[in-house]
């Protein structure tokens, strides 16, 4: 069985099987196409990922390493935010910190399944509120200068929008 | 005259919500996110990844949450398709500018007078849009052409019930090079359409699809009719679908154009208009060897001219139609398919008789309002059909099949509101053991115990729709109608892998 390392941000060492490391684009365009040697024993460096959180998102890589390919034009999926599997939804049951900071790594080490499901997760934590409802769920602060929110809700008034 | 008529037309309609607005002046809304330092307070993520949980949301109510949200909304092209602006019996006149213009990719005008665009509004609304629909309005060539002049981005215009005021064609010097679906619904035209036809085909030189439908016959000259296929030829490499009613004009034309690379047609035809020529047809046909899909549409479409079709396409794999006839409908050219596997008619409440065999290659049929006297026993019988469905059939005079083939490859069958007795709807559901899906629609002859017999007889099945069958008193879910079925044969609880829908 074939193994990396890979370096987090904080500098703790990950030794992955390689097979899980690929569900990340960025890793498989690093050993595949830019040519870098998992052999040498050389860590291969994740400067914007924490050591916590690779933790966790290996444990992802590991349940889902088999998973087949999802379709490409799959419309139905791409709309849909119900279809999201029972393992997946415990393992994104963590604080938004977490979640986003699984968000952004997913982002970077370029993992469009695990960015999919929480985009998802996300977006059903958006689903049916009001402004003022996301903005206290996400702690956003309502910066619109004084009447412009107004006047985006007079713009709204003229839009019908396709579901 | 003209200015009468715009200013009684503009009446009928009266106020509307755009003009209520107009009165208020909104100032456009827009920030630089590139500037603009979000709060520390804002989730950390990069816009493409809000974009793409966007996509998940009510976009509407997004731009209200932060200055940043806004401009995500705004700035994105996947998110402006969400959203459409209506002009409702809006007059364009000279002056007008309507004060709220939001960043929507989608524009539908109905029952509006377009005397002439703004070109300072117009094309800031114009550049963002990649639908265009044109509903019940009246426009002079030039202020069309004007109007897709802002739209460089546009990728499917539509006109519908447009009526093409008088108005000097002048020379057009742009181009709409990505737009894909260009169609016409009962367009009329004050003067000679042959023109616009010109214009509009060095305007969109790239078009995918083109419908053409129910268009004032005062246009269709043979000028108009040359200048369409002109058009048509021009476009023959990207075109991939084709609407058009074929008048004799049109199909003797057409079948001169060598090589279509059309991908799917919709036809208009009369069979028994005195224009009609099979030999055209066939041409026609025979010239376009990659369709893949047609639909023919019109009066008395008869089996020789469908027969036509499929032995002279070598690649067609679905079909629909609706088939016309003074007595009962004999679908003979079932039997001569050579590559189509899908296939779809209507018969307007007709007799369809069945005479022959189908071809081995016919895998799924749908018939729609028929008369089936003894269609059921042929239908059991069919031993390569994989997807039946019949909707709106009267099978009361089928009756129980004296003899079924022990062999059927039925997978999936649907049932939509068909008049059919319980014992023949019985017996049918009892003859299909590779069954996996069944529809039920509207079906009052479907009991508990039909649905039993087909848990008994259909192993495989593994997804039951019973849609507004109104017998099923006492069993309102899947879980019941297992319950039910495991006690009538004493066999041991669980779901069988069976997903049931009941509506």
């Amino acid at each position: 069985m074939s193994t990396i390392k890979l370096e987090t941000s904080d500098g703790v060492k990950f030794t992955v099987k390689t097979q899980v490391a690929k569900c990340s684009g960025t890793i498989r365009t690093m050993l595949e196409d830019i040519g870098i040697n998992p052999q040498d024993g050389e860590a291969i460096p994740l400067s914007n990922v924490h050591s916590t959180i690779l933790q966790k998102i290996l444990v992802w890589a590991e349940h889902h390493v088999d998973d087949p390919e999802p379709p490409r034009d799959d419309a139905d999926a791409a709309k849909r935010t119900d279809d999201i599997c029972s393992w997946d939804e415990d393992f994104l049951k963590v604080d938004q910190r977490t979640l986003f900071d699984v968000m952004l790594a997913a982002n970077y080490l370029d993992m469009k399944q695990l960015i999919a499901v929480c985009c998802k997760t996300v977006a059903n934590m958006i689903k049916g509120k009001t402004a003022d409802q996301i903005r206290k769920t996400f702690n956003i602060e309502n910066d619109f200068p004084p009447g412009d929110e107004d006047k985006i809700r007079l713009r709204n008034q003229f839009c019908e929008e396709r579901r | 005259m003209q200015f009468e008529e715009t200013e009684k037309f503009i009446g009928t309609w009266g106020n509307i919500d755009i003009e209520k607005i107009d009165s208020q002046r909104v100032e456009p809304v827009r920030y630089n996110s590139i500037l603009h330092v979000p709060t520390q307070l804002e989730p950390p993520l990069p816009p493409e990844v809000w974009e793409r949980i966007f996509r998940f949301c009510a976009v509407r109510e997004l731009r209200l949450v932060c200055r940043r949200w806004n401009d995500i909304v705004a700035g994105c092209p996947a998110l402006r398709q969400k959203l459409t602006v209506r002009f409702r019996s809006v007059k364009f006149g000279a002056g007008y500018v309507p004060s709220v213009v939001p960043p929507a990719a989608n524009a539908q005008l109905n029952h509006c007078l377009i005397r002439t665009v703004d070109d300072g509004w117009w094309p800031d609304f114009g550049r963002n849009l990649t639908q265009l629909s044109l509903e019940e309005c009246r426009i002079a060539p030039p202020v069309l052409f004007r109007m897709l002049r802002g739209c460089p981005n546009l990728r499917e215009f539509k006109l519908v019930e447009v009526k093409l005021l008088a108005g000097e064609v002048e020379a057009v010097d742009f181009v709409v090079d990505g737009m894909e679906k260009f169609s016409t619904v009962d367009l009329s035209c004050s003067e000679d359409g042959s023109e616009i036809l010109d214009s509009l085909k060095l305007i969109f030189p790239r078009l995918k699809s083109f419908s053409m439908q129910d268009s004032d016959d005062d246009i269709w000259d043979a000028l108009f009719t040359g200048r369409l296929v002109q058009w048509i030829e021009t476009i023959k490499e990207t075109l991939q679908v084709l609407e058009v009613y074929l008048d004799h004009d049109l199909l003797e034309r057409l079948s001169e154009v060598e090589l279509l690379q059309l991908k799917q047609a919709e036809y208009g035809i009369d069979c028994s208009s005195s224009y009609w020529d099979i030999n055209l047809w066939t041409k026609l046909c025979r010239n376009q060897p990659s369709l893949l899909d047609v639909n023919l549409w019109g009066s008395n479409i008869d089996d020789e001219a469908i027969k036509v079709l499929v032995t002279n396409m070598s690649t067609l794999r679905i079909l629909e139609a609706e088939l016309d006839s003074p007595s009962q409908i004999v679908p003979s050219f079932l039997g001569h398919l050579i590559a189509v596997q899908n296939v779809t008619i209507g018969v307007n409440s007709l007799a369809l008789a069945f005479t022959a065999s189908f071809s081995p290659i016919l895998t799924s049929l749908t018939i729609y309002e028929a008369y089936l006297e003894d269609g059921i026993t042929f239908l059991m019988n069919s031993p390569h059909l994989q997807e039946l469905s019949l909707v709106q059939c009267d099978l009361t005079k089928c009756p129980i099949p004296p003899a079924v083939q022990t062999f059927s490859a039925l997978k999936l069958l649907e049932l939509s509101e068909c008049k059919i007795a319980k014992k023949v709807l019985d017996f049918t559901v009892s003859c299909h053991p590779a069954l996996e899906t069944v529809w039920f629609s509207g079906m009052k002859s479907v009991r508990i115990d039909t649905v039993v017999t087909l848990l008994l007889l259909s192993p495989k099945l593994h997804q039951v729709e019973l849609m507004g069958c109104d017998r099923f008193a006492g069993f309102t879910s899947g879980a019941e109608i297992m319950r039910h079925y495991h006690r009538v044969h004493g066999s041991a609880e669980g779901s069988r892998g069976v997903s049931f829908a009941l509506v």
